[in-house]
């Protein structure tokens, strides 16, 4: 992993891709009558559809950082090493800031198309609550002053509190009704939302986004290794 | 002290008191059956030491009785004195309810663990696996905290009224909420108590986590003010038993990794 971090050419693929979705995005014109490249042009969302490449890929950016900090986690309790600890806790950090971009993006969209920033949906309540409970894992962290303990107390609640947030996010939209595609009788994605054209955006988006995602996180880890490093050396 | 002699194990055999019959019982523990037998042995012998415990500092749990007693009254004050109580609805109850049970299920298993001292803890390790410990702590918070919202829904009939119309349903959601809620505190305390913190660490680290359960708990428990169950009732009952499964598996396995410092 440390290896695959340092390489160049997932950046360099994923920045492309990013740049791909973000400049087309925003250049395709809605569909207007004519035929030809354009994307669907729907009631209610109006131009805001393109937000569908930041808004979307950035929640899975999140989860999929969150996954790494958790799989790193495992392998601390397995067998302890500092640099498993530095990584667990930066994914984790860095997947907080993603999901605070997801509300960020999500709540101009609601406002645009539901009419609130915030609304009683299970999925933005998810959201918050996923917020909260990596805001604990980090008072958690800070709490402890030995290294040693720190880690394995923070592996142990980090493991618990994904398995727990990813059971939540799983379960509670089927409990209630949402404005969220795909649940409470709203059409999934996959049915006439993502149509082709979209959907060739999309996917590079994702991907775009999960790699600068990527970037982001090892420089903050090799950025927070080192600052550990220098402080042991200054003492 | 003769209740910490139940606990002597000797590698060739296994030499059980059940502390209620006082029978002493040699186990082999050549086959692996028994040696899950003797797991089982085991909690239970613990639990009852716990058990035990509990009732000789019988100040905690009288402290915990004297929290809930008052959080009632506060709210009851609170209600009387704006002059509504006579127009409580059944939603609000339950939200107060279950506000008071979640405060009570956290102090209650904290305490569990915060009164362990660094000698007793010493003395824990030489005695038993720390699946052994978490298990037997498991069921003896679980055991204190139904005893505890069982009284706290008792002084809440009692003072403000029972707004249900099934009142089995109150209870099987009761039953259900509670244990989840002291089977995720009790290893969010175990954390908790290992870090160094207090109560309101484990309130910060737990209450998170607990929203997924409340969530389905307070709609079972708002269907016991209905005359009849709603069609998705089994479904919510299987997720909550669900989300009483997963502390309880995650909190076995993940102990041992912290148990020792």
């Amino acid at each position: 992993m440390e290896s695959f971090l340092k390489q160049f050419w997932w950046k360099i693929i994923g920045i492309g891709l990013l740049m791909f979705a973000i400049v087309t995005g925003l250049w395709i014109p809605l569909y207007h009558g004519v035929e030809g490249l354009s994307f669907p042009n729907l009631p209610i969302l109006n131009e805001s559809i393109r937000n569908l490449l930041f808004h979307v890929p950035m929640w899975f950016a999140m989860v999929f950082l969150l996954l790494l900090s958790f799989i790193y986690s495992i392998s601390y309790l397995v067998k302890p090493d500092r640099m498993k600890d530095n990584y667990a806790v930066g994914f984790a950090q860095v997947g907080v800031l993603f999901g605070a971009l997801g509300i960020f993006t999500g709540m101009v969209w609601a406002k645009s198309t539901w009419g609130a920033f915030w609304t009683n949906d299970p999925k933005l309540n998810g959201a918050a609550i996923g917020m909260l409970i990596y805001f604990a894992y980090l008072i958690l962290r800070s709490s402890v002053e030995d290294e040693m303990k720190r880690g394995k107390l923070a592996a142990s609640y980090n493991i618990f509190a994904f398995i727990m947030y990813i059971a939540f996010i799983f379960v509670i939209p089927r409990l209630t009704d949402s404005l969220h595609p795909g649940n409470g009788g709203n059409p999934a994605f996959s049915s006439y939302d993502l149509d082709n054209t979209l959907r060739m955006f999309f996917y590079p988006s994702t991907l775009g986004w999960i790699a600068l995602s990527m970037w982001i996180s090892s420089i903050w880890i090799r950025y927070n290794s080192l600052t550990q490093e220098y402080e042991e050396y200054e003492d | 002290m003769k209740s910490l002699c139940l606990l002597d194990f000797k590698p060739s055999y296994w030499k059980v008191q059940i502390g209620i019959l006082g029978k002493i019982t040699h186990l082999p523990m050549q086959n692996c059956y028994l040696c899950f037998m003797k797991f089982g042995w085991q909690v239970l012998n613990f639990v009852w030491l716990e058990l035990k415990l509990e009732y000789r500092l019988k100040y905690a749990i009288a402290g915990l009785l004297m929290y809930v007693l008052s959080t009632v009254y506060l709210v009851y004050f609170s209600l009387e004195y704006q002059g509504v109580r006579a127009d409580l609805v059944p939603t609000i109850w339950s939200i107060f309810f279950w506000l008071i049970v979640l405060f009570t299920t956290v102090n209650a298993t904290f305490q569990s663990f915060s009164k362990l001292t660094q000698g007793k803890m010493l003395l824990y390790y030489t005695l038993v696996s720390p699946e052994v410990f978490i298990a037997a702590k498991l069921i003896v918070n679980a055991l204190v905290s139904l005893i505890l919202s069982l009284l706290t829904g008792l002084i809440f009939v009692f003072i403000l009224g029972n707004p249900s119309q099934q009142f089995s349903v109150l209870l099987l959601s009761l039953c259900i909420g509670t244990i989840g809620y002291s089977l995720l505190f009790t290893y969010i305390s175990a954390i908790a108590s290992k870090s160094g913190g207090n109560a309101s660490l484990a309130v910060v680290l737990g209450f998170p986590l607990a929203l997924p359960l409340l969530s389905i708990i307070v709609k079972l428990f708002g269907e016991s003010f209905n005359p009849s169950l709603s069609l998705n009732f089994d479904n919510n009952l299987w997720i909550a038993l669900g989300f009483n499964f997963i502390p309880l598996l995650l909190a076995l396995i993940l102990f041992p990794y912290i148990w020792r410092d």
